[in-house]
């Protein structure tokens, strides 16, 4: 499929990381620092970001301008046409057809690493650098074909139906109406409630007889009840069958909302981008969403769970409806391990390198072994005084320490693996799986991470809670590294 | 072995992929359904691998997908008896590293890990050859990225296995060979990442020191020179890291080249990448904490003239960090909710479905809920909730390393410190820029030991000056004076305390201090109520109680105001105080506790059982219960009624997702700060707690018993701190009925212990004490050989914590007590040593009374063999070794005088003045003969 190869030669560039990136992050460091202002400004300006029409708008469209290839999703009944379900072959194929189409009309885009390519020249852009440093620079590979950038999606324009975000829990309908009357003929408009409680849930849909009133609407801000609100064009119930949506996560709070749209309209025809912001500090929070008129554009985009954006390697998933989230599961489950590794357990997890000792049966083993047979003579002891024996259960043959030890240990991504799929192996004896019969057989607990809290004085009790923050404290390495 | 695949299949199984990854939903749950079929055929290993590197007609996802099962095929499949036949698989997974597709390529290497890690060197011996051979080999088209993708698979084997590699394996040691190759490829020309790789595969096998490493170890650090101006990013970084494990294990080795070595990580603290510059320090860190250079003053202070000035300018707030400050602080108002409440609905409600317990990120760190196959239900929101919390500028970065770099040289090298910063902060913390002067006071702090040291004489003008920055207009300054201020505590405090020359030096210190954790900014407030509790700590409370009154008041405030973060100081600082001012303070005013309870008593309401918020409450209440006994009598019913429902059904629910794995696993914490809250209601009513006990229901000792299983060490930990208060107060009443299953339990906490449960088994065996102690022999003799038999290993062990190995010596004292001299005496000689060694400088409490009248007991079983014999030269000297605790006593209780007189004669008598004088009082030091003389006249 030639339309794949293109993709892949566009993927390749996004990894080949570290001689690009390399140069890309000092360039923009310093374009950063200069923007910094003007960013702020804009962030500041931007209206709130809500999440766009989970909520599927009411009403019609007839307009659709390509070929619907999708059917419609299971969880609601359109009223209008059925898409009815098609074969996977013929589905594959009319993807295939889309792509082509798409791909002929666009012009060819800005692309965000070939700018900063451009501009380096081999000399250092950062002050205080070593020219040194740049001698033996490997040859740098010409930089690959700009992909394709996609035109804003016209899915929506034939209508007058607005999306309004971000509403103060007061604002009435009426106050709504009569302030967007402004702007033209209000033909319909709702508030939604929280069904318990009737209280507003701060967002609602309003529909303007003239489509073009929605034009004028979405120029500028608006603030209504003292609260920035954020208007969008709406997308009809059949056409959000065949948008799809993203969410992006991991996202350089340094890009800002139209780089965060310009990136990702190289894999489809963005209807809306949405980079959440957060309204008390004005910087991004570092996710968003984007929704495509295809979900090809979707496939697209998800073939890389990681994407590079600034530097930052951003994650991408799918956001389905609430529905879907079990099936999914299980796949990002194991596309999270298959990156999880990478990120390492060395600091999450990781069990501190005891691994050395345990191939033999080292002294310590063996002056554990012996205690472990007196004390099972204890516990056999002490079934025979005791009456009832509410607990104590009948141990069992010891288990050999030896075999025990001899499980290999420093496998970071299969404790990862354990801990999602809570794996029967007992390597850990009685730490993971929860029962008390092994802990009566006074297995080996495995390595634990729990710091000590230290008990004070001679006085022995004192409880297991950590505080987590003892304080403030300027360089503790409690945090993240 | 030779292998091809059905096209048919083949394709069936590309349209099961494909279906897996449609938008429709019915299709895609179809198509699982069908590839779970699919994945009980018994050669769909090789299917998958079809797709995955062969099959490059199949779209990138697809392949991607086939690949992901493939690892989790093989990692699912690792335990079974007889795995499939994957010598087919294992010949040509290699191809996919040459694919033109990354992703093919990445996902290739991910099954490469998994597959090594299960077969290893004797069951995939072709592995590391091959692997190997394909870094060096040079493509025909001058790509390198299969030559890449092999370095980085080689890479991730090397992190996991390093162990397991480090063997010799059909006469020879393959890492040999494969070190050989690594340095090699350490200057491969083409790739910047297989030099790095090269690298970092090298330092794994450090750790071990193993010989077919340091072998090699010269020129490895001479590459790592050569390479030292290396373009990649991630070459330089490696470079650092390895430095630093080479330090660890062969400092000898770094430390010719030591120089050199210094010169460049600070060189690289100045490089564009923080990644790298922050790698760099680390090195720096852990130089400046190793044990070598701790007492080589030589290695260190030469360079300090140049170390100093760096780690000072990197203290400075970068200009990111200051951009994202900027606007933070701007938006920063202590009135706004920690919480963006009015986020999109459907997050909103999507929040409703897990637990509560899993958001709230008021706890960031906390424990990980094992709820089977439940982890990856995190909705996205909650990752970047506590994202939020977390921000950026928590994180470990350069400038924290540096100001930890810093802190620790002053600490060993504080007289060259002072010289060299002294000068430079005294001219910088005046500055007109907030960063430069933000960083002085920062780097005052991180010096203050040595300040407190040696430079006294600065402080009556650093203090005031700090004091004033309290008012400074940005607020990041205030912050980070609040802290360094706290740092000087001990200083202000003792001025005060002992009528010194800055005594008036508290009073506005402390004030100041107050105001500013009511700052408009939350930030501040974190700060300044961190460090009031630093200095409600340091102080004397003579001096804390000038401010009874006020500090009430002001806390009352402050709960009305702070937000959920900084509440969690704030209750902190609380319990702090009402520690510090304890019962008579409290209780001597009504109004006291009038203010200090009913904010708290709010907050109990508001807050949910399910409100990671109630841990901190209830941990101060727990510490406000056990101070003001019956002053607190008024809520005690309420309290442990809520309490111990909490703490049911935490244990219920917990039980349950056992068997039911749909069920989320209520957080640990819950459990814990529960039963400290009853621990503290008991401390607080004492005797009369039986009666709190059973008015309620739901029994607490059989929820006890539960969380003796626990398998959280946290749990068990505070179990045993209450067991013990119980059987202080409520041992015939309450804890009685269990003892069976309580000494059992007991016994398997000391029998299973290990290095990091000392604080649970240290809770257990004092627990063990107290009831022994209370308890009639005959309830107890039973039990007591066995555990005995646990406890002597423990006081003798040589790996013990000394608060562990006190309350040990404590406890088989205090096991004589009641008659278990019986059993006690014979063993006597086993562990007289370390338990007088351990009893010797204990502080004068009933704990050492009650564990040396036992102890005479015990020896009074056994007088002469206990010792060891007092025939020989051993004997002698063990006795003197108790006399010498006799000596040191200083105030015994006067029964407890009468028994060392009692002892001290007979023991006279029995062996003649001359032995007495020569031989067991000849080791003693002056003091303690004197005491024994003056006291006992011995």
């Amino acid at each position: 499929m030639s339309s794949y190869e293109d993709d892949e030669a566009l993927f390749e560039d996004i990894y080949d990381d570290d001689n690009e990136v390399a140069k890309e992050k000092s360039t923009e460091k310093n374009n950063e620092n200069k923007d910094a202002e003007t960013e702020a400004e804009k962030q500041d300006q931007k209206p709130e970001a809500e999440t766009s029409a989970a909520s599927v708008p009411e009403g019609s469209t007839s307009s659709s301008n390509q070929a619907a290839a999708t059917a419609t999703t299971s969880t609601s009944v359109s009223e209008d046409q059925q898409q009815p379900n098609l074969q996977p072959p013929a589905a594959a194929s009319q993807q295939a057809d889309q792509l082509q189409q798409t791909q002929q009309n666009q012009p060819i885009g800005q692309h965000p690493f070939n700018s900063s390519l451009s501009s380096y020249t081999g000399q250092p852009a950062y002050p205080g650098a070593d020219p040194n440093l740049h001698q033996q620079y490997p040859p740098v590979p010409p930089p690959p074909q700009p992909p394709v950038q996609h035109q804003p999606s016209s899915m929506g324009r034939e209508t007058g139906k607005m999306f309004i975000g971000g509403l103060n829990w007061d604002t009435t309908e009426e106050g709504l109406v009569s302030y967007f009357s402004k702007f033209g003929e209000v033909v319909d408009y709702t508030i939604m409630k929280d069904n318990n409680t009737g209280k507003s849930r701060g967002f609602g849909f309003l529909t303007f007889r003239d489509p073009k009133s929605v034009d004028e609407v979405i120029k500028t801000d608006h603030i209504l009840d003292g609260k920035l609100i954020d208007p969008k064009r709406a997308i009809a119930r059949e056409e959000q069958d065949k948008v799809g949506k993203i969410f992006v996560g991991g996202i350089d709070p340094m890009v800002n909302e139209k780089e965060f749209h310009d990136f990702f309209s190289q894999f489809g025809s963005i209807i809306d981008a949405q980079l959440m912001i957060d309204k008390d500090s004005g910087r991004s929070r570092g996710f968003g969403f984007i929704t495509f008129d295809s979900p090809d554009a979707v496939d697209r985009v998800t073939v890389n769970k990681f994407l590079t954006l600034k530097g930052k390697a951003m994650e991408v998933k799918r956001a389905e409806p609430r529905g879907q989230h079990q099936q999914n599961q299980m796949q990002q489950q194991q596309q999270q391990q298959q990156y999880n590794y990478n990120y390492g357990n060395q600091y999450g997890q990781a069990y501190p390198q005891m691994a050395y000792g345990q191939q033999q049966m080292a002294p310590e083993m063996v002056e554990y072994w012996q205690r472990m047979q007196q004390w099972f003579m204890f516990q056999q002891q002490a079934q025979g005084a005791g009456g009832e024996q509410k607990d104590v259960e009948q141990p069992g043959q010891p288990l050999n320490p030896q075999q025990q030890a001899n499980e290999p240990e420093g496998d970071p991504e299969q404790n990862s693996d354990r801990n999602n799929e809570n794996a029967n192996d007992d390597y850990r004896g009685g730490y993971d799986n929860g029962q008390r019969d092994q802990r009566r057989m006074n297995l080996p607990k495995g390595p634990r991470r729990a710091p000590p809290s230290g008990p004070s004085g001679s006085r022995g009790g004192r409880g297991g809670y950590h505080k987590r923050s003892r304080g403030y404290h300027p360089y503790n390495r409690g945090g993240r590294r | 072995m030779s292998w091809t695949p059905e096209p048919q299949a083949l394709e069936q199984l590309r349209h099961i992929f494909r279906g897996t990854l449609s938008s429709n939903n019915n299709e895609r749950k179809l198509a699982n359904e069908a590839l779970d079929q699919a994945k009980l055929q018994p050669e769909i290993e090789n299917y998958l691998l079809e797709l995955l590197v062969v099959d490059d007609s199949a779209k990138s996802d697809i392949r991607a997908a086939a690949g992901i099962n493939l690892k989790n095929s093989i990692l699912n499949r690792r335990h079974q008896k007889a795995p499939p036949n994957r010598s087919y698989l294992l010949e040509n997974i290699l191809k996919g590293l040459m694919s033109k597709d990354n992703m093919v390529r990445n996902i290739t290497g991910n099954v490469i890990t998994s597959l090594f890690s299960i077969y290893g060197l004797e069951g995939w011996p072709q592995a590391l050859p091959q692997l190997l051979e394909l870094v060096n080999h040079t493509s025909t088209d001058g790509s390198m990225t299969s030559q890449e993708a092999a370095s980085g698979a080689l890479s991730k084997i090397c992190e996991d296995s390093f162990y397991s590699l480090d063997v010799e394996f059909n006469g020879e040691r393959p890492l040999n060979f494969m070190i050989s190759n690594f340095l090699k490829l350490m200057n491969h020309p083409g790739s910047g990442k297989i030099r790095a790789n090269s690298i970092h595969c090298i330092a794994q096998f450090i750790p071990l020191k193993t010989q077919s490493f340091l072998v090699h170890i010269d020129e490895y650090l001479q590459k790592l020179f050569e390479l030292a101006h290396d373009p990649s990013r991630e070459v330089r970084k490696n470079i650092c890291s390895s430095f630093a494990l080479i330090l660890e294990t062969r400092p000898d080795k770094l430390m010719p080249h030591l120089d050199g070595v210094i010169n460049y990580c600070l060189h690289l603290m100045q490089d564009p990448s923080e990644e790298v510059a922050l790698e760099a320090c680390e090195f720096l860190l852990a130089l400046s904490t190793a044990p070598e250079t701790e007492s080589d003053k030589e290695i260190f202070s030469p360079k300090l003239k140049m170390i100093l000035p760096t780690l000072l300018d990197k203290m400075v707030y970068s200009e990111e960090d200051i951009f994202l400050m900027e606007i933070a602080d701007s938006k920063d108002d202590a009135t706004i909710a920690d919480k963006d409440e009015d986020i999109k609905p459907l997050n909103a409600k999507s929040k409703d479905i897990h637990s509560v317990a899993n958001t709230n990120s008021a706890s960031n760190g906390s424990t990980k809920k094992k709820a089977a196959g439940d982890d990856s239900d995190s909705d996205f929101d909650d990752d970047e909730d506590e994202d939020d919390e977390d921000s950026e500028l928590d994180q470990w970065s350069l400038r924290k390393c540096s100001a930890a770099t810093l802190d620790i040289l002053s600490l060993n090298l504080p007289g060259e410190v002072l010289n060299v910063t002294l000068p430079i902060l005294q001219d910088r913390i005046v500055s007109q820029e907030w960063p430069v002067r933000e960083a002085a006071i920062l780097a005052f702090g991180a010096i203050s030991k040595s300040c407190l040291e040696l430079a006294r004489e600065k402080l009556p003008t650093l203090v005031p000056f700090l004091v004033d920055r309290l008012k400074d207009s940005e607020p990041r300054v205030r912050q980070i004076a609040c802290w360094t201020l706290s740092r000087f505590a001990t200083w202000i405090a003792e001025e005060a305390h002992e009528g010194g020359q800055y005594a008036n030096y508290f009073q506005p210190t402390f004030q100041s201090i107050v105001a500013c954790s009511m700052d408009q900014k939350k930030v501040v407030q974190e700060a300044a109520c961190s460090a009031l509790s630093s200095f409600i700590e340091e102080s004397d409370s003579t001096l804390i109680e000038y401010y009874l009154g006020p500090l009430l008041d002001h806390f009352a405030k402050c709960f009305q105001t702070y937000q959920r973060k900084n509440l969690i100081i704030l209750y902190d600082c609380v319990q702090t105080f009402v520690e510090k001012m304890g019962y008579d303070n409290l209780a001597s005013k009504p109004e006291y506790v009038n203010t200090l309870l009913p904010p708290l008593l709010h907050k109990w309401q508001i807050l949910d059982d399910n409100d990671t918020g109630l841990w901190p409450l209830l941990e101060c209440m727990a510490s406000i219960a056990a101070t003001l006994g019956e002053l607190f009598a008024p809520y005690a019913v309420p309290v442990y009624e809520r309490a111990i429902n909490i703490l049911s059904n935490c244990i219920q629910l917990d039980l349950q997702t056992h068997t039911d794995p749909s069920i989320e696993a209520p957080e640990k914490d819950f459990i814990v700060t529960s039963l400290d809250l009853v621990d503290g209601l008991i401390q607080g009513f004492g005797h009369h707690s039986a009666d709190l006990i059973r008015q309620h229901n739901t029994n607490l000792m059989e929820l006890l018993m539960l969380c003796f299983e626990d398998h959280s060490a946290d749990v068990r930990q505070s179990a045993y701190a209450l067991l013990g208060d119980l059987s202080i107060f409520t041992l015939d009443p309450i804890v009685k009925p269990y003892l069976q299953s309580i000494f059992l339990s007991i016994g398997n906490e000391i029998n299973n212990r290990s290095y990091s449960t000392f604080p649970v088994y240290n809770n257990a065996i004092w627990a063990l004490g107290e009831i022994a102690m209370r308890l009639p022999y005959e309830e107890m003799k039973h039990y007591l050989a066995n555990l005995v038999n646990l406890l002597i290993p423990v006081l003798n062990g040589s790996d013990i914590q000394q608060t562990v190995l006190e309350n040990a010596a404590i406890c088989l004292g205090r096991m004589g007590l009641n008659g278990g001299a019986e059993v006690i005496s014979p063993r006597l000689p086993e562990f007289i040593v370390q338990w007088c060694a351990q009893m010797l400088y204990l502080v004068d409490n009933s704990e050492k009374e009650t564990g040396f009248q036992g102890m005479l007991n015990i020896i009074h079983g056994n007088p002469d063999q206990g010792f060891g014999g007092l025939s020989n030269q051993q004997g002698k000297k063990n006795l003197s070794l108790f006399v010498v605790c006799i000596g040191n006593y200083m105030e015994p209780p006067e029964h407890l005088k009468q028994l060392f007189g009692q002892f001290l004669v007979s023991y006279k008598q029995l062996l003649g003045g001359d032995i007495w004088d020569h031989q067991i009082l000849a080791g003693i030091d002056g003091e303690s003969r004197m005491m024994l003389s003056q006291v006992y006249g011995v």
